[in-house]
């Protein structure tokens, strides 16, 4: 117990407080244990420590002490148990060793996130790029046309773009090319064609021969041409009962004008639906009768006689494939541009 | 970028939110303010509306000598909040007096030092209750990382460190390692505990009521942890409750040392659980470093004695342990200015 070591030596007052100044700290606290004639063991127990420690207090090794606060706590118990005022033994030890009241600084080990500068300069790029793509879309903004937005918006999907912003008036999904004279819209040479004329034997915007059931071989060409080159041959042919389509030029009307063999509109005509999906469809005769109206189950195929011109009704268009009076109309240009609801008129007079 | 350029002309501060007292420190200025967790409120009895009278010291001095319509409350209760709207306003008054709002200062940054067993509730509480005090950020750190950090425990280090904080409601333990907590425990055992045990040993053998800071001033005076050859006497003042009248009488510090084993021993339980639960090596650094005590309670009288003859492992007393709590805090708010990762270690939330 310190008060009983402390019971047999009182030390000099001088000594005491603030020891004597030609030894060190460790030299200090060793005489006055050996005052008290305990040697380094003793101590060692009454303080829980190491006696190595003891030795290295004592020969003032205070690094293999570990970091201050532990050191300033050993002194702290050592200089309490001689009976030595703690704060000039702790004040000694600073003088001595130079360690300040101030802790070494804090260090970060095994950081989570990316460096702070990165991060920082984030936020700085991100106000740049924005910055960027605000001053082009203003830049530009001359550039654009509101009529071709409008084009763009309007066209059909199937049709290619270009053709379809050099003629934004002419073509949309609810003016079929055949109902040209009604419409009393110009055509002209360039009219949107199909997507692939060339691979679908579909080409209503020509200019095709009567639909006579006997076709000739060049009629046949004609309707697997593309359309602007179909309508050439069919008109330098002088072939009889050509009929202009909606987007045709006004010339192949003298053909319609001069064919004696044209038939007569109001008349008999054989519409064959057939349908590679299941579709729902409705057809009704000119004077508004309901000639056929259900579902047509995938892979089905249906003839309706009745008198042109025929309103139809489909309920899934890219699924039907249309011929009237065996001659073939491109479904293509029907197909609404959204869903798949079609209502559109056909007529033999438009073929 | 705004944050690093707010950060420059704000003044950070960590708070040590205590039961017993609040100390604040402010970055680049040490502690500026130790003032006790203590607020008098006014109650107005005609229209019922209830004011704030005074707050920290001076509500101390009103403790126990208030009229009716004035009470005083300890918003603090075993290191946790249990008056919300009264801990608002008195952070609110305490981050008044150390922040200045001259020049368009921007509101401050606050760490504030938590229990480690508090509860995500109570957490939030105390995170609200900063950001309704005018906090910007709000960060928390359990107390015995921030309480090791302030006694200068070389945290980063892979080398194991026991800290035991004894504050004014709690008193933790935690094993730190590597910027992090490998254990820690709590128990609501601390100075207000000691006062309590104080005040019921006084009533039961001396029949005598006395006051909460009659008991601190024993404690603080006489209060021992551990025997000694050297018995220290104080004169005190209370109510005898068999006459009804105020006497005064004289105790010991073997007295007080017998009143408060109780709550010591509840200590002494937690450094030895924890230890228990450490991992070999580090209790293998535990036993060749020592524990380091921290907080208010590690000021009385061998109480480092008693906790060395209870374990067997060295135990130091930490410099200034009363404000270890916000030197550490404020250590990590420096060292989050100047390197943001920080927030990520020291388990800070």
């Amino acid at each position: 117990m310190p008060n009983e070591i402390a019971a047999d030596f009182t030390p000099s007052m001088t000594d005491a407080k603030a020891g004597p100044e030609s030894l060190s700290l460790g030299a200090w606290l060793a005489q006055v244990r050996t005052d008290y004639d305990a040697g380094q063991r003793d101590v060692a127990h009454h303080l829980g420590l190491n006696p190595t420690l003891i030795q290295a207090i004592e020969s003032d090794d205070f690094a293999r002490l570990g970091p201050p606060v532990f050191v300033r706590g050993y002194l702290s118990r050592y200089a309490r148990l001689l009976n030595l005022p703690e704060a000039a033994v702790l004040e000694r030890y600073r003088q001595q060793t130079g360690v300040g009241q101030d802790p070494p600084p804090l260090k970060v080990v095994h950081p989570r996130r990316r460096q702070t500068r990165v991060r920082d300069l984030r936020g700085l790029f991100y106000l740049l790029l924005i910055v960027g793509v605000g001053w082009t879309a203003v830049q530009h903004l001359g550039d654009l046309d509101p009529g071709k937005l409008m084009a763009l918006w309007s066209s059909d999907p199937s049709e290619d773009r270009p053709l379809i912003a050099n003629q934004p008036t002419t073509t949309t999904q609810t003016r079929y090319p055949f109902q040209s004279e009604s419409s009393g819209t110009p055509a002209t040479p360039s009219q949107p064609a199909p997507a692939e004329p060339a691979s679908t034997p579909l080409v209503p915007p020509v200019t095709v021969k009567s639909p006579a059931p006997a076709e000739s071989p060049a009629t046949a060409e004609a309707f697997s041409a593309p359309a602007m080159e179909s309508t050439s041959p069919a008109s330098s042919d002088g072939e009889p009962a050509a009929v202009a389509l909606a987007s045709s030029a006004a010339g192949s009307e003298e053909h319609d004008d001069d064919d004696p063999v044209a038939p007569p509109l109001a008349q008999e005509a054989r519409l064959t639906l057939e349908f590679s999906d299941d579709c729902w469809v409705e057809v009704k005769s000119a004077d508004g009768g309901v000639l056929f109206s259900g579902l047509m189950k995938a892979n089905t195929k249906r003839q309706i006689t009745g008198t042109a011109p025929f309103s139809l009704t489909l309920g899934n268009a890219p699924a039907a494939r249309i011929t009237l009076d065996d001659r073939p109309i491109d479904t293509t240009v029907y197909v609404p541009r959204r869903g798949t609801v079609s209502r559109f008129t056909l007529d033999r007079a438009q073929l | 970028m705004f944050k690093w350029l707010r950060g420059k002309f704000s003044s950070d501060l960590s708070i040590d939110l205590g039961t017993a007292n609040t100390l604040i420190y402010v970055r680049g200025a040490g502690i500026v303010l130790n003032e006790p967790s203590v607020v008098a409120i006014n109650q107005d009895p005609v229209r019922g509306v209830r004011t704030i009278a005074a707050v920290g010291t001076d509500a101390k001095r009103m403790l126990g000598r208030t009229p009716n319509n004035l009470s005083t409350i300890r918003p603090m209760k075993d290191g946790v909040i249990a008056d919300f709207t009264v801990t608002e306003k008195m952070l609110q008054h305490f981050i008044r007096k150390v922040h200045s709002r001259k020049s368009f200062n921007p509101s401050p940054r606050v760490l504030i030092s938590v229990p480690c067993g508090s509860t995500q509730v109570e957490r939030r509480a105390i995170r609200e209750s900063a950001m309704g005090a005018g906090a910007r950020v709000v960060y928390l750190i359990p107390e015995p990382m921030a309480a090791a950090i302030g006694a200068g425990i070389p945290v980063e280090e892979a080398c194991g460190a026991m800290v035991l904080d004894i504050g004014g409601g709690t008193s933790e333990v935690a094993v730190i390692s590597l910027n992090g907590i490998v254990y820690a425990g709590a128990v609501r055992i601390g100075g207000d505990r000691f006062d309590e045990a104080i005040i019921n040993y006084v009533r039961r053998n001396f029949g005598v009521l006395i006051g909460e800071p009659t008991a601190e001033r024993i404690k603080h005076e006489i209060g021992s942890a551990y025997p000694t050859a050297e018995v220290r006497e104080i004169e005190i003042k209370g109510r005898n409750l068999a006459e009804g009248v105020p006497r005064s009488f004289t105790l010991n510090s073997n007295e007080i040392l017998e009143a408060l084993q109780e709550p010591l021993s509840g200590i002494v339980s937690a450094v030895k659980m924890a230890l228990e639960a450490t991992p070999p090596e580090l209790a293998a650094d535990v036993a060749e470093r020592g524990i380091v005590l921290t907080g208010g309670g590690a000021l009385m009288r061998e109480i480092d004695k008693l906790i060395m003859e209870e374990t067997g492992l060295t135990v130091v007393v930490a410099e200034d342990p009363l404000t270890c709590v916000a030197r550490g805090g404020g250590r990590v708010l420096e060292l989050i200015a100047k390197d943001e990762r920080a927030v990520d270690a020291f388990a800070i939330e």
